[in-house]
């Protein structure tokens, strides 16, 4: 969801789409989720600031922060209460009321079998911990009970479209995938839900983790193989997505830290392709029979550029580049007190002191640590060089800029604006977007010829 | 001498506020300003004496000098020329200049 943002920020369209996430995860303390959950508002803030002009709304930007994401809480005004059923400080044990069971009973052998006592000591808050076993016992239940899921189908209407991303390697992704599809396509009573158009992207196992033995973690990663092949052989023929996109690397090229509390890892390439399937499934009409699609890249390199990944990924290069533009035109900006707009467009010293710039220049800089990131990890996804703002013809790896500095997207700008008539509106803010998407685009849409 | 004054000091204005901030390089800057407005002092200063010379070459003694003041203050009158178109283009023509005298 994290890329998806980043991409949405960075104008990869949604065909129109306005998307609504509902993030599954029982990890109550994980802080990539609280993070991600700031990410979100923060795109939403500056989404909504977009088309903002007093009473009236704007129709979206075509471009940066050109579609519209809202939460359920939003459509709802109720709280997604996925964290507060499955955050539960109850262990696995008591869920379950294994104590109503007698030692002897058969059912608690059965139960024995099936999940080990460290599965059962688990409190339910923590995740499931690489346990679909576990995961697919909870979720049920935390799906069919979740005002969420009641939100989720209140307002699910005609035409709209359903798409699931999980991994399938560890606990949560892995069993509530398959679970919350069978939910959807089992809403009787809610047509618009178990008739609409689903995609899924499940991503295959492409990081590893240090030895559990000298972390003390629950969660051994040479596992993730044999779980992967498991529920593979589940999901055939169960599975029932219209589209159903598979993603991974060819092995686990990277090696985290094991620490279930913190669970920082690093962006990942493999986690914007997954993201990519997202927009491919928004332009894709309905298929006859279930698709499978997957992704490749044209070489295997160990860091990708526009080569080396293919012409397949064009647009989503040239969304990174776009942006990491606009975050240098958002940092120079501030200090160029006599850029022509300051004066013709009023981006001045208030302009950029606003609120709206301010949460443009925190989620440029969240970005900017995010693609770092993908192009230091392995993987690298690095095609762009953003380090030399006086030698930028060679912005994008592979291929040649007009744009020779910084200085040729500034006088874009003001180009752009002379040209601009329009009095339709006088958000600044929504011009200072406008403009600098349209000054980017004019170079880097060179990456199409 | 009018008409160079006059000419050098709209033309370098308007080469100031058209072709040359419509190139890349952050031509707006005013110190970019000052730059043409030098320019339009000595140009004006070398075509006037130019002028003067083609004209009426100074024989007698202290001419030269006179010719020259004469010059400087062609000169002098073409960077108020300067100044004035600088200041309606900035109120009143199109450019990609920052428009430092718009009031």
């Amino acid at each position: 969801m994290k890329s998806i943002t980043m991409l949405m920020a960075g104008g990869m369209d949604t065909n129109g789409y306005v998307v609504v996430p509902i993030i599954l995860d029982p990890h109550l303390d994980l802080e990539e989720k609280k993070n991600l959950h700031s990410l979100i508002a923060e795109y939403q803030e500056i989404y909504r600031r977009s088309i903002n002009n007093g009473n009236q709304t704007l129709n979206p930007l075509s471009g940066f922060f050109g579609s519209d994401i809202r939460t359920i809480d939003d459509l709802n005004n109720q709280t997604n209460d996925t964290q507060e059923t499955a955050g539960s400080k109850e262990k696995f044990r008591s869920y379950i009321e294994l104590a109503n069971l007698g030692t002897t009973d058969i059912n608690n052998f059965l139960v024995e079998t099936l999940f080990s006592t460290k599965n059962l000591n688990n409190p339910l808050s923590v995740g499931f911990k690489g346990n679909p076993n576990v995961g697919t016992v909870v979720l049920g239940e935390m799906i069919e009970g979740a005002e969420w899921f009641k939100s989720f189908k209140q307002h699910c209407e005609k035409d709209d479209r359903v798409f699931i991303i999980s991994s399938i390697f560890g606990g949560t992704g892995a069993s509530g995938y398959p679970l919350l599809e069978k939910k959807i396509r089992l809403s009787e009573n809610e047509p618009a839900v178990k008739n609409a158009l689903m995609g899924a992207v499940t991503v295959l196992p492409y990081y590893g983790l240090k030895d559990p033995a000298t972390t003390g973690s629950d969660i051994d990663s040479a596992n993730f193989y044999t779980k992967t092949k498991a529920a593979l052989a589940y999901y055939h023929g169960t599975v029932k997505a219209d589209y159903l996109y598979y993603v991974g690397e060819t092995s686990l090229k990277q090696v985290y830290e094991n620490d279930e509390k913190k669970q920082d890892d690093k962006a990942n390439f493999i986690e914007l392709v997954a993201a990519s399937a997202l927009f491919d499934f928004l332009k894709r009409g309905e298929p006859t029979r279930q698709q499978f699609l997957s992704r490749a890249i044209d070489d295997d390199k160990e860091s990708l550029d526009l080569v080396s990944m293919g012409a397949g990924y064009k647009e989503l290069i040239k969304s990174v580049a776009d942006f990491m533009l606009l975050r240098l035109l958002v940092e120079e900006l501030p200090e160029e007190s006599f850029f022509p707009l300051s004066k013709n467009r009023g981006f001045n010293s208030s302009f950029y002191g606003d609120s709206a710039f301010q949460s443009l220049l925190r989620f440029c800089n969240g970005y900017y640590n995010w693609y770092l990131e993908l192009a230091q990890n392995k993987r690298a996804f690095a095609p762009i060089n953003f380090d030399n703002p006086k030698k930028m013809s060679g912005w994008i790896k592979t291929i040649e800029l007009d744009a020779k500095d910084d200085s040729y997207y500034l006088l874009e700008m003001t180009k752009v604006s002379n040209k601009n008539k329009s009095k339709d509106h006088e958000n600044k803010f929504r011009f200072f977007l406008q403009f600098a998407y349209d000054a980017i685009d004019k170079y880097t849409k060179k990456i199409y010829k | 001498m009018i008409i160079c004054m006059l000419v050098l000091g709209i033309g370098v204005a308007a080469y100031y506020y058209t072709s040359y901030n419509n190139a890349p390089g952050r031509h707006y800057k005013p110190i970019k300003w000052i730059y043409f407005l030098i320019a339009t002092f000595f140009l004006t200063l070398l075509f006037t004496y130019g002028i003067e010379y083609l004209v009426c070459e100074p024989k007698l003694n202290g001419s030269s000098t006179l010719e020259f003041m004469v010059a400087i203050g062609n000169a002098l009158y073409a960077c108020i020329v300067y100044f004035i178109t600088s200041v309606i283009w900035c109120n009143a023509l199109p450019t990609n200049a920052y428009r430092l005298f718009k009031f």
